[in-house]
């Protein structure tokens, strides 16, 4: 299964859940890849957030928070960062797959001590 | 044969004047008239972006923007009959009666394949440079086609585009 964390976080935020509550019944043993991305914001018709899952721009803080804590839990899992439009430079993307690769060293560093 | 609920839900889906659907709510809002938006511009977007790439020849042609505006138009008269999008618009491009009356671009009709038509073709082979330059060369309409025969509409289709880009 394919476990897209800034999905869940867009999903949760939109209709008013915790995405850590959801997460936290999530059956990661199942899950063999993650996606990250990042996502815009604009106001719904109450002027509340509303998440758009965009794929232009830099995964949000909180969308890296609940990675590490998925990884934490599930193990290192191969992860894919999506960027599909208004792609930026390689330096800006490098630094997305640096931070996903210091998460997953992290987890392995713990689950081998 | 659809429910009303389906239909009415199909029909507000590329129809931007039509209410949001009865039943359709949000756990903040009664009638989600915003977020039922972000759902039609991922329709209408996602169904551009899969005409875009059945056909990349037109897009190089027509130029991006106008391509985008013309793949507007057409998704909503002519929404896909198949789950398979890549049946999709075989009768694009501009073959219904609404975009033609919208934009005469005989050129198109030509290179559309999928039917013969009766009068020769417009294009002729001629030399590389580019395609376009080639068109230019030996359709001298062509040249001039994008300010006389798409204007107006392409700056405010491009609005509209530009403003519709977000959501997916």
């Amino acid at each position: 299964m394919l476990l897209d964390i800034n999905n869940v976080f867009v999903s949760a935020k939109n209709h008013g859940t915790q995405a850590l509550t959801y997460l936290d019944s999530f059956p990661f043993d199942q899950v063999k890849e993650i996606h990250l991305g990042g996502h815009d914001e604009e106001v719904d018709d109450v002027g509340a957030p509303l998440l758009i899952d965009t794929h232009t721009s830099p995964v949000a803080e909180a969308v890296w928070t609940l990675y590490a804590h998925v990884i934490a839990r599930a193990g290192a899992l191969p992860t894919l960062i999506e960027w599909d439009n208004d792609v930026p430079d390689w330096p800006t993307l490098r630094a997305e797959a640096v931070t996903a690769q210091d998460i997953l060293s992290d987890a392995s560093c713990a689950s081998a001590a | 044969m659809l429910a009303p609920f389906e239909t009415s839900f199909a029909d507000a889906l590329l129809n931007a004047d039509r209410p949001v659907p009865y039943g359709i709510t949000a756990h903040n809002a009664a009638v989600p008239t915003r977020r039922f938006a972000v759902y039609r511009n991922n329709v209408v977007v996602g169904l551009g972006k899969a005409l875009k790439s059945r056909f990349p020849v037109v897009e190089k042609i027509v130029g991006e923007e106008f391509f985008a505006a013309m793949a507007l138009v057409f998704v909503k008269e002519q929404p896909p009959r198949s789950p398979q999008l890549a049946l999709m618009a075989t009768y694009f491009p501009l073959s219904s009666p609404r975009s033609n009356r919208r934009v005469n671009y005989p050129i198109l009709q030509t290179w559309r394949g999928s039917r013969p038509r009766a009068h020769a073709p417009i294009m002729r082979p001629t030399p590389r440079p580019s395609a376009r330059a080639t068109l230019r060369r030996s359709i001298p309409m062509l040249s001039g086609v994008s300010a006389s025969v798409f204007t107006p509409r392409p700056k405010s289709f491009a609005r509209h585009i530009r403003s519709s880009r977000s959501g997916r």
